[in-house]
């Protein structure tokens, strides 16, 4: 062994990188095959590189075809173990040299696509810049997109397509591929752009499971969750990007992030808000917050029959009027004003009592056999809110469906009659007859989808349809509908509802065989805040 | 045979994802010089392919340690044999011996899981010295990061060494 030489020792960081010059790199060689620190070190930085290479998604795009490996070819001699002729290995190449970054017009001030692009010198970071309606970028340059072809750089070739906003041309070429996750990631960039968000998610989940460390695929998962409405999940792929520390990108995925968490908090403190205020209406503490911004209609109606239960006296039943003709105004109908008139032509003898009862029963254990027996004192004394409400708290199963449905008629009000169905239809479901469920149910979905009114409940409708197709094995319907609940819940600021559906969506997804759709409903269900 | 299928075809399919990585490192140790990375690569996975059931049980991340190591021994023992043709060819004062082959097993780097590596990365300091590591990471030669990070080419050299130096550290009780 030679003493070794502190310059060339200074050099093997260099040597690993290729940037040595060519007969510099040669001199090393030699050196190396003479110095046994040199060579230990070697293998430490070779261990390093691969290992960074693979947790932070170091290569370039590219893959192709080639024969049938020597290597298989010989081992299979080896082995003894009959090959198929066929066989042939799809494998990720290394772009040679320093391709003109022009070909994915990476020059610019701006950004073209928000999606991040697996060719790094197509992945640069500038700010992103919506061009909506701006002229189309000329194609990319035919003689260089030759050249890349022939060297197999496919996914380069897609990049340069997908920059110019062109994801219809790099189609072709990803289908070509193969399956590297630069690949897979160009793809989901691809699916983003024809607005496909839960292809993107699956693609760009399996470019991270090949390659966890990739920011483009991180980036690409956090951008497909966001148009998914994942809004949680999606801020927490973007946190990973920005503990990254890459230039341009953390900044961007911190920006990215608040705003999806902020709304998500919006939301929830609406409800909570309104939720809040309905209770202090009901101990008498604040009138009836009919005019409370962003609270879901459904949650005051709910509870505006629950305050119309409280009501002892004809005066304090007349002294909710303005708050039923205020909700009414809101959801353009009438329930709420004749659910008051309707109380107002029972007999107010004993209701005082029934009411006090209600109400101790109510914010109490909410004892099922009290609740029977006040019901059914309700009923003989001819207060039949009273009733409706007591039995309304029983437990699912413990549910008179019959006796709902006919105070529901007698009433003759949609909502009334739209919670006697659903828990007709939840009957129906754990009685193994959720194809019965499922005609009431997408009965009331055809009606929403024409008149829409937050007397019909189709929030609850279709939620309940979603889960009658799930019973019912059929994953895909399962998830349509649900994504149509997703999507209603998210526009009444039902942020508990909207919570529960991503847990019926996961389980859809699961049952269509879409573990990375599942994964991601079921992330964000549990990132999502609960409301107490 | 059933196992051995399976092995089989789970080796087919972590030398496909593997391939390319191995041959960006293969490709700048032998540059501008006669050794061909494809041909180290294709050493490399037929030595792993011939641990394939030692291997099988093993997480990707000791698989690829395993090749990476391979490979690097390989490389060595060509550089090696390229040395000592040149001695006899000319047995002058000039021509360094070659070392002992003292080969280097690859077990101290199959414990470190990507996790462990990529908490790693993110203690490195200062943070130029992390940014410069990443943008190496994902392929970025020494004057596009210099670029990037407003830094003297010579600066990011001293980085990527100081990062690997530290890295090094951080995992020293894993290794251990």
């Amino acid at each position: 062994m030679s003493p070794a030489s502190p310059d060339l020792h200074a050099e093997l960081d260099r040597f690993v990188d290729g940037e040595l010059p060519p007969e510099e790199a040669e001199r090393f060689r030699e050196h190396l095959a003479g110095c046994a620190p040199c060579q230990a070190r070697l293998h430490e930085r070779v261990q390093l590189a691969g290992m960074s290479q693979h947790a932070l998604g170091g290569e370039a795009a590219g893959a192709r075809v080639i024969r049938p490996s020597r290597w298989i070819a010989r081992a299979t001699a080896v082995a003894g173990v009959a090959m198929a002729a066929s066989l042939a290995l799809v494998i990720s190449g290394r772009l040679g040299g320093d391709p003109d970054p022009s070909l994915w017009l990476a020059a610019g001030a701006q950004r073209p696509l928000e999606a991040r692009l697996s060719t790094p010198a197509a992945d640069r970071w500038r700010p992103y810049e919506m061009t909506r309606g701006a002229e189309p970028a000329p194609p990319p340059p035919l003689p260089e997109l030759a050249k890349l072809e022939a060297r197999g750089k496919l996914v380069a070739i897609a990049d340069a397509y997908l920059s110019r906003g062109a994801p219809e041309a790099a189609r072709p070429y990803l289908d070509r591929a193969g399956e590297s996750p630069q690949a897979f990631s160009t793809r989901a960039a691809m699916d983003l752009m024809l607005g496909h968000p839960a292809e993107a998610l699956r693609h760009s989940a399996r470019a991270l499971a090949l390659r966890p460390g990739s920011g483009a695929a991180r980036w690409n998962h956090a951008l497909a969750l966001r148009a998914l409405g994942l809004s949680m999940a999606a801020a927490a792929e973007l946190d990973q990007v920005a503990a990254a520390g890459e230039p341009g990108w953390s900044g961007e995925a911190k920006q990215l992030a608040a705003p999806l968490r902020a709304e998500v908090e919006r939301r929830r403190a609406a409800y909570a808000s309104a939720k809040d205020l309905c209770q202090k209406a009901g101990r008498g503490e604040a009138p009836f917050p009919a005019d409370a911004r962003d609270a879901p209609l459904s949650l005051l109606r709910s509870y505006f029959d629950d305050v119309l239960a409280r009501a002892g006296t004809a005066q304090a039943v007349r002294a909710l009027r303005p708050a039923a003709e205020a909700l009414d105004a809101r959801s353009g109908g009438d329930g709420a004003r004749r659910a008051v008139d309707r109380v107002l032509a029972q007999p107010f003898q004993g209701r005082e009592a029934l009411a006090r009862e209600y109400a101790r029963l109510t914010d109490g254990d909410q004892d099922a056999g009290a609740l029977k027996a006040l019901a059914e004192r309700a009923r003989r004394a001819g207060q039949l809110d009273l009733e409706r409400q007591a039995l309304e708290l029983l437990p699912e199963r413990l549910q008179e469906v019959e006796r709902q449905r006919a105070l529901a008629l007698a009433a003759a009000d949609p909502w009334l009659l739209a919670v006697a169905d659903e828990h007709a239809a939840v009957r129906d479901m754990s009685g193994g007859r959720a194809g019965q469920a499922l005609q009431i149910l997408e009965g009331r979905v055809k009606d929403c989808a024409t008149i829409d009114r937050a007397e019909l409940r189709c929030l609850y409708a279709e939620r309940g349809t979603a889960l009658a197709h799930l019973v019912l094995g059929a994953g895909a319907e399962a998830g349509a509908m649900g994504l149509r609940a997703l999507e209603r819940a998210r526009r009444e600021g039902n942020a508990v509802e909207e919570r529960m559906v991503l847990m019926d969506l996961a389980r859809a997804a699961e049952a269509r065989g879409d573990a990375a759709l599942a994964r991601a409903y079921a992330e964000e269900y549990r990132l999502r805040p609960v409301i107490p | 045979m059933e196992s051995e299928d399976g092995a089989r075809s789970r080796f087919e399919d972590f030398a496909r994802h593997e391939r390319s990585a191995l041959l960006g490192i293969a490709r700048r140790l032998c540059s501008g010089g006669s050794i061909d990375p494809e041909d180290l690569v294709q050493e490399a996975l037929e030595r792993a392919f011939r641990q394939r059931q030692r291997l099988d049980g093993q997480p990707d991340a000791a698989r690829r340690a395993f090749t990476r190591t391979a490979m690097t021994n390989h490389f060595l023992d060509l550089c090696r044999k390229r040395q000592t043709e040149r001695a006899a060819a000319d047995p002058g004062p000039a021509v360094e011996a070659a070392a002992s082959p003292e080969r280097a097993e690859p077990e101290q780097w199959m414990v470190v899981s990507d996790e462990q590596f990529l908490a790693a990365i993110r203690r490195l300091r200062p943070d130029k010295l992390q940014q410069a590591y990443q943008l190496h990471a994902r392929g970025m030669r020494y004057r596009e990061i210099a670029r990037q990070l407003g830094a003297p080419e010579g600066t990011v050299g001293a980085w990527l060494t100081g990062a690997r130096d530290q890295l090094r550290q951080l995992l020293s009780e894993v290794l251990s």
